[in-house]
Protein backbone atom coordinates (compact mmCIF):
# COMPACT_ATOMS: atom_id res chain seq x y z
CA UNK A 1 0.00 0.00 0.00
CA UNK A 2 2.77 2.60 -1.61
CA UNK A 3 -0.49 5.39 -0.40
CA UNK A 4 0.03 4.91 3.11
CA UNK A 5 3.49 5.41 3.10
CA UNK A 6 3.31 8.65 1.41
CA UNK A 7 0.37 9.53 4.01
CA UNK A 8 2.75 8.97 6.25
CA UNK A 9 5.61 10.81 5.12
CA UNK A 10 3.71 13.92 4.61
CA UNK A 11 1.82 13.49 7.90
CA UNK A 12 5.86 13.21 9.91
CA UNK A 13 6.58 16.43 7.85
CA UNK A 14 3.87 18.03 9.23
CA UNK A 15 4.44 17.06 12.56
CA UNK A 16 8.19 17.51 12.55
CA UNK A 17 7.46 21.48 11.29
CA UNK A 18 4.69 21.82 13.85
CA UNK A 19 1.90 21.83 11.25
CA UNK A 20 -1.73 20.92 12.00
CA UNK A 21 -2.57 18.34 9.58
CA UNK A 22 -6.20 19.25 7.56
CA UNK A 23 -8.17 17.69 5.13
CA UNK A 24 -8.03 20.47 3.20
CA UNK A 25 -4.40 21.14 3.51
CA UNK A 26 -2.02 17.88 3.76
CA UNK A 27 -4.71 15.65 2.94
CA UNK A 28 -5.27 17.58 -0.16
CA UNK A 29 -1.49 17.45 -0.91
CA UNK A 30 -1.19 13.96 -0.36
CA UNK A 31 -4.52 13.18 -2.72
CA UNK A 32 -2.28 15.42 -4.85
CA UNK A 33 0.68 13.25 -5.29
CA UNK A 34 -1.56 10.96 -6.69
CA UNK A 35 -4.33 12.36 -9.21
CA UNK A 36 -1.96 15.54 -10.16
CA UNK A 37 0.35 12.79 -12.60
CA UNK A 38 -2.92 11.68 -13.84
CA UNK A 39 -4.24 14.87 -14.85
CA UNK A 40 -1.57 16.23 -16.08
CA UNK A 41 -0.68 13.69 -18.63
CA UNK A 42 -4.40 13.91 -19.86
CA UNK A 43 -4.04 17.41 -19.76
CA UNK A 44 -0.71 16.84 -22.31
CA UNK A 45 -3.09 14.75 -24.68
CA UNK A 46 -5.56 17.10 -24.99
CA UNK A 47 -4.11 20.38 -25.43
CA UNK A 48 -1.38 18.31 -27.80
CA UNK A 49 -4.41 17.60 -29.93
CA UNK A 50 -5.59 21.39 -29.82
CA UNK A 51 -4.38 23.66 -32.44
CA UNK A 52 -2.84 26.75 -32.09
CA UNK A 53 -4.18 28.46 -35.22
CA UNK A 54 -7.83 28.77 -33.35
CA UNK A 55 -5.90 30.98 -31.01
CA UNK A 56 -4.15 32.85 -33.52
CA UNK A 57 -7.58 33.36 -35.41
CA UNK A 58 -9.11 34.88 -32.08
CA UNK A 59 -6.22 37.31 -31.92
CA UNK A 60 -6.31 37.89 -35.66
CA UNK A 61 -9.79 39.28 -35.01
CA UNK A 62 -9.47 40.75 -32.48
CA UNK A 63 -9.94 39.07 -29.82
CA UNK A 64 -7.37 40.01 -26.07
CA UNK A 65 -6.16 37.46 -24.19
CA UNK A 66 -8.67 37.08 -21.76
CA UNK A 67 -11.11 37.11 -24.44
CA UNK A 68 -9.58 34.16 -26.41
CA UNK A 69 -8.80 31.99 -23.31
CA UNK A 70 -12.88 32.52 -22.46
CA UNK A 71 -14.58 32.41 -25.88
CA UNK A 72 -12.04 30.09 -27.51
CA UNK A 73 -9.55 28.35 -26.25
CA UNK A 74 -11.78 27.37 -22.99
CA UNK A 75 -14.66 25.90 -24.62
CA UNK A 76 -12.90 23.83 -26.83
CA UNK A 77 -10.85 22.14 -24.55
CA UNK A 78 -13.58 22.22 -22.03
CA UNK A 79 -14.45 18.11 -22.72
CA UNK A 80 -11.31 17.34 -21.47
CA UNK A 81 -11.06 19.51 -18.26
CA UNK A 82 -14.46 17.70 -17.31
CA UNK A 83 -13.44 13.90 -18.12
CA UNK A 84 -10.07 15.13 -15.83
CA UNK A 85 -11.73 16.21 -13.09
CA UNK A 86 -14.16 13.26 -13.32
CA UNK A 87 -10.99 10.66 -13.63
CA UNK A 88 -9.17 12.62 -10.76
CA UNK A 89 -12.28 12.28 -8.76
CA UNK A 90 -12.69 9.03 -8.80
CA UNK A 91 -9.04 7.91 -8.40
CA UNK A 92 -9.03 10.25 -5.08
CA UNK A 93 -12.22 8.58 -3.97
CA UNK A 94 -10.53 5.65 -4.09
CA UNK A 95 -7.26 6.29 -2.55
CA UNK A 96 -8.42 6.57 1.13
CA UNK A 97 -4.75 5.41 2.35
CA UNK A 98 -3.11 8.46 1.43
CA UNK A 99 -5.74 10.67 3.64
CA UNK A 100 -5.51 7.98 6.81
CA UNK A 101 -2.25 10.21 8.80
CA UNK A 102 -2.96 13.27 6.70
CA UNK A 103 -6.29 14.42 7.13
CA UNK A 104 -6.08 15.49 10.75
CA UNK A 105 -8.90 15.94 13.26
CA UNK A 106 -12.32 15.43 11.06
CA UNK A 107 -12.83 12.59 8.64
CA UNK A 108 -13.08 12.46 5.12
CA UNK A 109 -16.42 10.57 3.61
CA UNK A 110 -14.21 7.45 2.53
CA UNK A 111 -12.41 7.73 5.64
CA UNK A 112 -15.78 7.40 7.61
CA UNK A 113 -17.00 4.52 5.44
CA UNK A 114 -13.83 2.70 5.70
CA UNK A 115 -14.09 3.47 9.84
CA UNK A 116 -17.97 2.04 9.48
CA UNK A 117 -16.90 -0.94 8.00
CA UNK A 118 -15.26 -2.62 11.03
CA UNK A 119 -18.63 -1.87 12.90
CA UNK A 120 -21.08 -3.67 10.71
CA UNK A 121 -23.55 -3.05 12.74
CA UNK A 122 -24.19 -0.02 12.37
CA UNK A 123 -26.47 0.95 9.54
CA UNK A 124 -25.44 4.65 8.37
CA UNK A 125 -22.84 2.58 6.64
CA UNK A 126 -25.65 1.15 4.20
CA UNK A 127 -27.44 4.66 4.33
CA UNK A 128 -24.13 6.51 3.30
CA UNK A 129 -23.55 3.23 0.74
CA UNK A 130 -27.09 3.96 -1.09
CA UNK A 131 -27.22 7.74 -1.21
CA UNK A 132 -23.74 7.26 -2.63
CA UNK A 133 -24.16 4.69 -5.68
CA UNK A 134 -27.62 6.51 -5.86
CA UNK A 135 -25.35 9.76 -6.63
CA UNK A 136 -23.11 7.86 -8.83
CA UNK A 137 -25.91 6.11 -10.94
CA UNK A 138 -27.77 10.24 -11.11
CA UNK A 139 -24.46 11.53 -12.43
CA UNK A 140 -23.62 8.73 -14.87
CA UNK A 141 -27.25 9.08 -16.08
CA UNK A 142 -26.91 12.99 -16.65
CA UNK A 143 -23.43 12.72 -18.64
CA UNK A 144 -25.11 10.23 -20.95
CA UNK A 145 -28.16 11.79 -21.78
CA UNK A 146 -26.61 15.11 -22.11
CA UNK A 147 -24.26 13.97 -24.97
CA UNK A 148 -27.51 11.75 -26.41
CA UNK A 149 -29.27 15.15 -26.66
CA UNK A 150 -26.43 17.23 -27.60
CA UNK A 151 -26.15 14.29 -30.78
CA UNK A 152 -29.46 14.46 -31.42
CA UNK A 153 -29.79 17.89 -31.83
CA UNK A 154 -26.73 18.58 -34.09
CA UNK A 155 -28.47 15.27 -36.27
CA UNK A 156 -31.55 17.27 -36.49
CA UNK A 157 -29.96 20.58 -37.15
CA UNK A 158 -27.92 18.92 -40.30
CA UNK A 159 -31.52 17.21 -41.31
CA UNK A 160 -33.15 20.14 -41.68
CA UNK A 161 -30.43 22.44 -43.06
CA UNK A 162 -29.87 19.51 -45.81
CA UNK A 163 -33.27 19.63 -46.48
CA UNK A 164 -33.75 23.32 -46.56
CA UNK A 165 -30.30 23.12 -49.07
CA UNK A 166 -32.29 20.46 -51.39
CA UNK A 167 -34.97 22.94 -52.23
CA UNK A 168 -32.88 25.95 -52.53
CA UNK B 1 -7.48 52.15 -36.25
CA UNK B 2 -4.30 53.21 -37.89
CA UNK B 3 -3.33 56.13 -39.68
CA UNK B 4 -4.92 55.98 -42.74
CA UNK B 5 -7.67 53.15 -42.53
CA UNK B 6 -8.51 53.12 -45.94
CA UNK B 7 -4.89 52.80 -47.86
CA UNK B 8 -3.58 48.82 -47.83
CA UNK B 9 -0.09 49.50 -49.83
CA UNK B 10 1.98 47.26 -47.91
CA UNK B 11 6.42 47.65 -47.98
CA UNK B 12 8.98 45.87 -46.25
CA UNK B 13 11.88 47.21 -45.51
CA UNK B 14 14.89 44.71 -45.29
CA UNK B 15 12.61 42.37 -43.33
CA UNK B 16 14.94 39.42 -41.75
CA UNK B 17 13.20 37.15 -39.23
CA UNK B 18 15.52 33.93 -37.70
CA UNK B 19 14.33 31.53 -35.27
CA UNK B 20 17.56 30.30 -33.59
CA UNK B 21 20.16 29.61 -35.61
CA UNK B 22 17.83 29.30 -38.86
CA UNK B 23 17.29 32.29 -41.24
CA UNK B 24 13.81 31.68 -42.52
CA UNK B 25 13.43 35.21 -43.98
CA UNK B 26 16.75 37.36 -45.12
CA UNK B 27 16.18 40.69 -45.87
CA UNK B 28 13.39 40.94 -47.97
CA UNK B 29 12.36 44.29 -49.18
CA UNK B 30 9.09 44.37 -51.17
CA UNK B 31 6.20 46.91 -52.11
CA UNK B 32 3.05 45.79 -52.51
CA UNK B 33 0.60 48.80 -54.10
CA UNK B 34 -2.80 49.46 -52.58
CA UNK B 35 -5.86 47.32 -53.85
CA UNK B 36 -3.81 44.34 -56.52
CA UNK B 37 -4.19 40.91 -55.79
CA UNK B 38 -0.30 39.62 -55.01
CA UNK B 39 0.45 36.33 -54.85
CA UNK B 40 3.51 34.68 -53.25
CA UNK B 41 5.12 31.61 -54.55
CA UNK B 42 7.82 29.62 -53.89
CA UNK B 43 8.42 25.68 -52.56
CA UNK B 44 7.64 24.86 -49.45
CA UNK B 45 9.75 26.06 -46.43
CA UNK B 46 10.71 29.39 -48.26
CA UNK B 47 9.82 31.45 -45.76
CA UNK B 48 6.32 32.84 -47.46
CA UNK B 49 4.09 32.20 -44.47
CA UNK B 50 6.78 33.56 -42.07
CA UNK B 51 6.45 36.82 -44.42
CA UNK B 52 2.93 36.72 -44.45
CA UNK B 53 2.60 36.04 -40.84
CA UNK B 54 4.85 39.10 -39.91
CA UNK B 55 2.66 41.46 -41.97
CA UNK B 56 -0.23 39.80 -40.23
CA UNK B 57 1.40 40.51 -36.73
CA UNK B 58 1.81 37.39 -35.53
CA UNK B 59 5.36 37.14 -36.06
CA UNK B 60 7.78 39.69 -34.84
CA UNK B 61 10.47 40.75 -37.70
CA UNK B 62 14.13 40.16 -36.06
CA UNK B 63 15.21 43.07 -38.17
CA UNK B 64 13.94 45.54 -40.72
CA UNK B 65 10.59 47.43 -41.07
CA UNK B 66 7.19 46.53 -41.89
CA UNK B 67 4.51 49.51 -43.73
CA UNK B 68 0.71 49.34 -44.10
CA UNK B 69 -0.48 52.72 -45.64
CA UNK B 70 3.36 54.26 -45.23
CA UNK B 71 3.31 53.83 -41.56
CA UNK B 72 5.07 51.79 -39.51
CA UNK B 73 2.99 48.90 -37.83
CA UNK B 74 5.53 47.47 -35.16
CA UNK B 75 3.92 46.20 -32.48
CA UNK B 76 0.12 46.90 -33.30
CA UNK B 77 -1.97 43.88 -33.39
CA UNK B 78 -3.91 42.63 -36.35
CA UNK B 79 -6.63 44.60 -35.89
CA UNK B 80 -4.87 47.60 -36.03
CA UNK B 81 -2.92 47.31 -38.56
CA UNK B 82 -6.25 46.85 -40.66
CA UNK B 83 -5.29 43.05 -41.69
CA UNK B 84 -7.00 40.27 -41.41
CA UNK B 85 -5.76 36.47 -42.12
CA UNK B 86 -7.95 33.64 -43.25
CA UNK B 87 -5.55 30.60 -42.19
CA UNK B 88 -4.42 27.56 -44.10
CA UNK B 89 -7.35 25.05 -43.23
CA UNK B 90 -9.53 27.79 -42.35
CA UNK B 91 -9.09 27.41 -38.09
CA UNK B 92 -12.86 28.37 -37.82
CA UNK B 93 -13.99 27.97 -34.21
CA UNK B 94 -15.32 24.40 -34.09
CA UNK B 95 -17.72 24.97 -30.96
CA UNK B 96 -19.20 28.31 -32.50
CA UNK B 97 -22.04 28.08 -35.68
CA UNK B 98 -21.05 29.66 -38.81
CA UNK B 99 -22.76 32.96 -38.05
CA UNK B 100 -21.36 33.27 -34.52
CA UNK B 101 -18.25 32.49 -36.39
CA UNK B 102 -18.85 35.03 -38.57
CA UNK B 103 -19.64 37.74 -36.29
CA UNK B 104 -17.30 37.04 -33.75
CA UNK B 105 -15.08 39.99 -34.17
CA UNK B 106 -18.00 41.72 -33.92
CA UNK B 107 -18.71 40.31 -30.29
CA UNK B 108 -15.07 41.04 -29.57
CA UNK B 109 -15.92 44.53 -29.60
CA UNK B 110 -18.89 44.60 -27.40
CA UNK B 111 -21.48 45.33 -30.46
CA UNK B 112 -25.06 43.49 -29.10
CA UNK B 113 -26.45 40.31 -30.55
CA UNK B 114 -28.87 42.00 -33.13
CA UNK B 115 -26.73 44.20 -34.11
CA UNK B 116 -23.73 41.66 -35.19
CA UNK B 117 -25.84 38.93 -36.18
CA UNK B 118 -27.71 41.33 -38.84
CA UNK B 119 -24.15 42.35 -39.73
CA UNK B 120 -22.56 38.88 -39.88
CA UNK B 121 -25.87 37.63 -42.07
CA UNK B 122 -25.24 40.36 -44.79
CA UNK B 123 -21.81 39.24 -45.29
CA UNK B 124 -22.90 35.46 -44.95
CA UNK B 125 -25.20 36.25 -47.83
CA UNK B 126 -22.38 38.29 -49.90
CA UNK B 127 -20.48 34.86 -49.95
CA UNK B 128 -24.18 32.74 -50.41
CA UNK B 129 -23.72 31.23 -47.27
CA UNK B 130 -26.93 32.58 -45.40
CA UNK B 131 -29.43 29.45 -45.53
CA UNK B 132 -26.16 27.85 -43.54
CA UNK B 133 -25.57 30.22 -40.66
CA UNK B 134 -26.95 27.75 -37.97
CA UNK B 135 -24.98 24.93 -39.21
CA UNK B 136 -21.76 23.83 -37.43
CA UNK B 137 -18.24 24.42 -39.53
CA UNK B 138 -17.75 20.29 -39.37
CA UNK B 139 -21.35 19.91 -41.24
CA UNK B 140 -19.31 21.79 -44.15
CA UNK B 141 -17.88 21.41 -47.20
CA UNK B 142 -14.17 22.39 -47.53
CA UNK B 143 -15.06 25.01 -50.09
CA UNK B 144 -17.96 26.22 -47.98
CA UNK B 145 -15.60 26.54 -44.68
CA UNK B 146 -13.30 28.85 -47.19
CA UNK B 147 -16.44 30.93 -48.05
CA UNK B 148 -16.86 31.23 -43.87
CA UNK B 149 -13.52 31.97 -43.40
CA UNK B 150 -13.32 34.48 -45.88
CA UNK B 151 -16.84 36.11 -44.58
CA UNK B 152 -15.12 35.58 -41.26
CA UNK B 153 -12.08 37.90 -42.28
CA UNK B 154 -13.76 40.50 -44.16
CA UNK B 155 -16.19 41.64 -41.01
CA UNK B 156 -12.89 43.82 -39.41
CA UNK B 157 -13.08 45.58 -42.85
CA UNK B 158 -9.59 45.01 -43.61
CA UNK B 159 -7.20 47.00 -45.86
CA UNK B 160 -5.36 44.06 -46.10
CA UNK B 161 -6.31 40.54 -46.87
CA UNK B 162 -3.70 37.64 -46.05
CA UNK B 163 -4.73 34.44 -47.64
CA UNK B 164 -2.43 31.72 -46.32
CA UNK B 165 -2.68 28.79 -49.52
CA UNK B 166 -5.97 29.88 -49.80
CA UNK B 167 -6.32 26.59 -52.11
CA UNK B 168 -4.46 23.95 -51.00
CA UNK B 169 -7.18 22.28 -49.33
CA UNK B 170 -9.53 22.00 -52.29
CA UNK B 171 -10.07 19.22 -55.52
CA UNK B 172 -9.05 21.09 -58.52
CA UNK B 173 -12.55 21.73 -59.49
CA UNK B 174 -13.15 23.94 -57.06
CA UNK B 175 -9.52 25.27 -57.04
CA UNK B 176 -10.89 27.31 -60.24
CA UNK B 177 -13.92 28.65 -58.77
CA UNK B 178 -12.55 30.13 -56.01
CA UNK B 179 -9.84 31.48 -57.69
CA UNK B 180 -12.50 33.34 -59.67
CA UNK B 181 -14.62 33.87 -56.46
CA UNK B 182 -11.25 35.27 -54.69
CA UNK B 183 -10.53 37.81 -57.68
CA UNK B 184 -14.27 38.95 -57.88
CA UNK B 185 -14.15 39.16 -54.31
CA UNK B 186 -10.68 41.66 -54.54
CA UNK B 187 -11.82 43.56 -57.11
CA UNK B 188 -15.32 44.25 -55.70
CA UNK B 189 -14.07 45.16 -52.62
CA UNK B 190 -10.84 47.19 -53.79
CA UNK B 191 -8.29 46.00 -50.95
CA UNK B 192 -5.39 44.57 -50.97
CA UNK B 193 -5.56 40.52 -51.06
CA UNK B 194 -1.54 39.00 -50.43
CA UNK B 195 -2.02 35.06 -50.86
CA UNK B 196 0.46 32.03 -50.93
CA UNK B 197 0.43 28.93 -52.71
CA UNK B 198 2.79 26.28 -53.68
CA UNK B 199 2.02 25.93 -56.86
Amino acid sequence: MPGLFVSLGIGLVFQMLDLSTTWYGSALGAQLTWTLPYGLLIMFAVLGRFNRAYEEAASDLGATNWQRLQHVTLPIVLPGIIGVALFGFTLSYDEFPRTVLTSGSSNTLPLEIWAMTTDVTSPALFAVGTVTTVISFIVIGLALTSIALIERHRVRRAVSVGKSATVS
Amino acid sequence: MALDSKNGAIELVSVTKRFGDMVAVDSVSLRIPHGVYCCLLGPSGCGKTTILRMIAGHETPTQGEIRIGGASVAGETPLRRGTAMMFQAYALFPHLSVLDNVAFSLKMRGLDRAERQKEARELLSKVRLDHFADRLPAQLSGGQQQRVALARALITNPRVLLLDEPLSALDEYLRLRMRGELRRMQKQLGITFVCIGSD
